[in-house]
């Protein structure tokens, strides 16, 4: 589902990179809060550290768990690139991926999540041309926000009525089938095709992988959590 | 957590020799509404998740996964070590390392220029300005130099240009080094690419002697330079005479300088990787040598980015150094 640059007028490409940083610059905040606590820069100095002119102020430093929750966020992402790699096939000649949007916030939550998304869809663009350089911003809008950030709101909602494996299974299906519809809408208003061709034909390709995705998300977060256990 | 490393390449194996290659969701939508051939896609290292330099397959696919994951590890690693020692001068030398590296791979230079050392035989072309910029961390046996150069030359005619290199010390002892003016006159022209030029250079002495900034002579360099193309890979030789000039009453010994070089057109026009060897007979024994490799980028004919590394061969040079920069022509 990587829009390459072509697809899509450079307005909206333009706009949607606004939209991705806003929403990643929120992520980062929150995760970095997360990861560090705040120490008198004092401590620091007697660590042997380098803190020049912060003494008598305070620092945010990175704690052991924070360390150890970034080692993770590197991993998810590993695994996410790696499954993204592998087309499966669907029906007549077309095939699809794995997105890992969900995979992505059921480990780390939604805001470490959709930073690893977009790290993977930023290598996948600048290293595999896999996904164009300027609708970057629309990649990360499909798959990190709309597919990550969006549908874990959802998730949240369906796992107040249903066992967390449902819960996992159907966000996953919702965030294959969300992200398409949102990379349809995004072609479909840069005048490349319709609208009213676009959006039938996207669905209706991705409600079928999302299955696969639902499948392949089970799988993998219970690889992640047998693996991890008693680390 | 290190088991799920093996996972994600395990992974990226099986993608490689068992995924489907029909086009996926978005692709298949393209063609079914013929706008696929609108994305070109872009110029990139690995395109497709595939090693260019290995025969297209499920071989160079997985060696290109492989590639990314310990790209997307690298990033977070990166991301933690500097998070976790704050800023200091070695997560600032880890940040830059990772960048030049980055450079080094995603990126790539047409003729010789940044980063080599060794000049190649063109001229800039009459009334045109060719800017560089470069900054080079080096280790040497006893300190560690962070340097900033600006170089700036220009085209008189056809076959003479004129330039001024300006050298900048930003690790202690810090300020302005030697500068060095350098005129270069292309005076046979055998092919398009292939010819001799003669360049000759003074070394200013404006550096403080004191300090360590500066040789605290004039030198005079006469440069003789030869281009060859062979096939794709052109290569450079470059052989100088350097009068030393008076350094505090001291006279020290003239000596020769030589370099050779070969640039390989990698990415076709995008990119280049450099190699080369420089070398001099100084007094001291061994003779200072070292190799250096690097890569550049041209994101138009003018405008070009280039990152290198260097190793010496022995201890009278260099340790190690890394290098960056750009060169626009204008």
């Amino acid at each position: 589902m990587h829009i390459p640059n072509e697809f899509l007028d450079p307005k909206i490409s333009t706009g949607l990179i606004g939209v991705a940083v806003a929403v990643l610059g929120i992520s980062f905040a929150k995760v970095k809060e997360a990861v560090t606590a705040l120490q008198p820069a004092e401590a620091l100095a007697t660590a042997g550290r380098n803190v020049g002119s912060m003494a008598g102020r305070m620092r945010r430093v990175l704690t052991g768990n924070g360390e150890q929750t970034i080692y993770k966020m590197g991993m998810v992402a590993a695994l996410v690139f790696s499954a993204q790699m592998f087309n499966f096939p669907i029906n007549q000649g077309t095939s699809g991926h794995m997105l890992g949007g969900v995979f992505s916030f059921v480990i780390l939550g939604p805001f470490a999540g959709s930073i690893v998304m977009a790290v993977v869809l930023l290598v996948q663009s600048l290293f595999f041309a896999d996904g164009g350089l300027l609708a970057i911003g629309a990649n990360i809008v499909n798959m990190a926000v709309v597919g990550t950030f969006l549908v874990y709101y959802l998730y949240i909602l369906i796992r107040k009525v249903a066992p967390e494996w449902l819960a996992i299974a159907i966000a996953a299906w919702l965030s294959v089938t969300l992200a398409s519809f949102a990379c349809s809408l995004e072609i479909g208003f840069s005048g490349t095709t319709s609208l009213g061709l676009v959006i039938p034909a996207m669905l209706k390709i991705h409600m079928l992988i999302g299955v696969a995705e639902a499948l392949i998300t089970l799988a993998l977060v219970n690889i992640f959590r047998t693996m991890l256990k008693g680390e | 957590m290190k088991k799920l490393f093996f996972v994600a390449v395990l992974i990226a194996i099986l993608a490689a020799f068992f995924a489907s290659t029909h086009p996926d969701g978005l692709d298949f939508v393209a063609e079914k509404f013929g706008f696929a051939e609108k994305g070109q896609g872009h110029q990139a290292p690995m395109p497709d998740y595939s090693l260019k330099f290995l025969p297209e397959g499920s071989v160079s696919t997985s060696l290109a996964g492989i590639a990314g994951i310990a790209i997307i590890l690298g990033i977070f690693f990166v991301a933690a070590y500097v998070l976790k020692n704050g800023r200091n001068k070695s997560t600032k030398n880890l940040t830059g390392i990772f960048i030049a590296m980055f450079l080094c791979l995603y990126v790539g230079v047409s003729h010789a220029a940044r980063p080599l050392v060794t000049d190649d035989f063109y001229t800039v072309a009459p009334n045109g300005y060719e800017l560089e910029l470069g900054y080079s961390s080096t280790q040497n046996l006893a300190s560690l130099a962070n340097v900033t150069i600006l170089s700036l030359k220009r085209g008189f005619s056809p076959n003479f240009d004129f330039g001024i290199e300006v050298p900048y010390t930003s690790s202690t002892p810090s300020g302005l080094n030697d500068m060095l003016l350098h005129a270069k006159y292309r005076f046979w022209d055998i092919g398009p690419d292939e010819g001799m030029t003669a360049r000759v250079d003074f070394k200013l002495n404006n550096g403080s002697l004191a300090q360590g900034l500066g040789s605290g002579d004039y030198d005079s360099w006469l440069m003789w330079i030869y281009t060859k193309k062979f096939g794709e890979a052109k290569t450079h030789i470059n052989l100088a005479y350097v009068n030393v000039g008076l350094n505090a009453g001291v006279q020290y010994d003239d000596y020769f300088a030589y370099t050779a070089a070969v640039e390989y057109p990698m990415w076709g026009e995008k990119g280049d990787i450099v190699a080369e060897y420089v070398a001099n007979n100084t007094v001291y024994s061994p003779n200072p040598a070292f190799i250096q490799l690097g890569a550049r980028y041209c994101f138009s004919s003018s405008f070009k980015v280039d990152a290198g590394y260097s190793f010496g061969l022995n201890d009278y040079t260099i340790r190690n150094s890394l290098t960056a920069g750009i060169h626009y022509e204008f």
